[in-house]
């Protein structure tokens, strides 16, 4: 079965919606969303919330999409674990730019796992 | 054991090449700008944008992570509206490393995360600095489409030839400056990377 995250990212990426328009038609954190839809993080309960989501991803009330979200908001959620050394390690980037614009030294380097890690 | 990254040297018309092969692919209409480039990254192309909190607090910008399918950015970069232009150049730059160095990303295998640290400060600085210059080259002529750019410096034409017969006119970086502040939010860009396009194209004025 789909998770919420799944679901919601799939409705949006079909309906070509981008990150931005959605979380700022859904009043969402652009990170916290991310999270919620790779299953980091638990999806919103509440109607209000859940009601600005699906107008975001133009899914009008009653309809059997409509129904779907609300369903996967309400199932008890289980997280995605964070990324293992393994998952990390074909993950960490060749190259990226450092706010100063040089390569980064040792500690920018251990920041940067980190944060990768947690998402 | 990863060996050393060590660029091809590719010269900017190959990399411009590139940048309008991928404009063929993915822009519709092709000469589009501003390039609507979130659009093309999430929806067009498959990839995921991933703003994360505290990125830049870590001293970086963006990045393309090694499996590349998403792009890492800062989150309150993302959310500022008056670094949009800024932020568009940068998701176009980690695009220039997706077209232009994917074989060097694929051959890199870590066994421990220590590996990849003394990996990557054993690079020639040197070397590391070309992959980023290659990517801002192809970052500014798929922001920046050379046909579009002379057809704005031709409307512009009355204004150029009053600079050049002004007491000023041999300084043409000035006239740089003056001319790419006109035109960058047309391309939704910064003024420097209009200037650098004037730079890297030998655009003369005369």
């Amino acid at each position: 079965m789909k998770t919420f995250g799944v679901f919601v990212k799939e409705v949006r990426t079909t309906k070509e919606i981008t990150l931005r328009e959605f979380c700022r038609k859904s009043w969402q954190d652009p990170s916290n969303w991310s999270k919620i839809e790779r299953g980091l993080i638990p999806p919103p309960k509440s109607k209000v919330a859940l009601d600005q989501i699906a107008s975001a991803l133009e899914i009008e009330p009653g309809t059997e999409e409509f129904n779907t979200l609300i369903d996967l908001a309400a199932i008890s959620f289980i997280p995605n674990e964070l990324l293992g050394e393994e998952e990390i390690l074909e993950k960490l980037p060749a190259f990226f730019r450092t706010v100063r614009g040089g390569p980064p030294n040792e500690k920018e380097l251990e920041d940067l796992i980190e944060l990768i890690r947690k998402g | 054991m990863n060996a050393n990254l060590v660029p091809e040297r590719l010269t900017w018309p190959a990399i411009w090449y590139k940048a309008e092969e991928f404009r063929q692919r993915y822009v519709d209409p092709v000469d589009t700008i501003p390039l609507p480039i979130e659009k093309i990254i999430e929806t067009k192309m498959g990839l995921e944008i991933r703003p994360i909190v505290g990125m830049k607090s870590a001293g970086i910008e963006a990045l393309l992570l090694n499996d590349l399918r998403s792009i890492i950015v800062d989150n309150d970069a993302y959310l500022d509206e008056r670094l949009e232009n800024r932020f568009r150049f940068t998701l176009a730059h980690e695009l220039g490393h997706l077209m232009l160095h994917p074989d060097i990303t694929k051959g890199l295998r870590y066994r421990t995360i220590r590996d990849y640290i003394n990996h990557r400060l054993g690079q020639n600085t040197e070397d590391l600095d070309w992959f980023e210059r290659q990517a801002s080259e192809f970052a500014g002529r798929l922001l920046v489409p050379r046909v579009q750019l002379d057809n704005f410096l031709q409307l512009e034409r009355d204004r150029i030839e009053i600079y050049l017969k002004s007491p000023y006119g041999s300084n043409v970086e000035m006239l740089q400056v003056s001319l790419s502040r006109i035109l960058c939010d047309k391309f939704g860009v910064s003024d420097k990377v209009i200037q650098r396009r004037f730079i890297s194209e030998k655009i003369r004025f005369e």
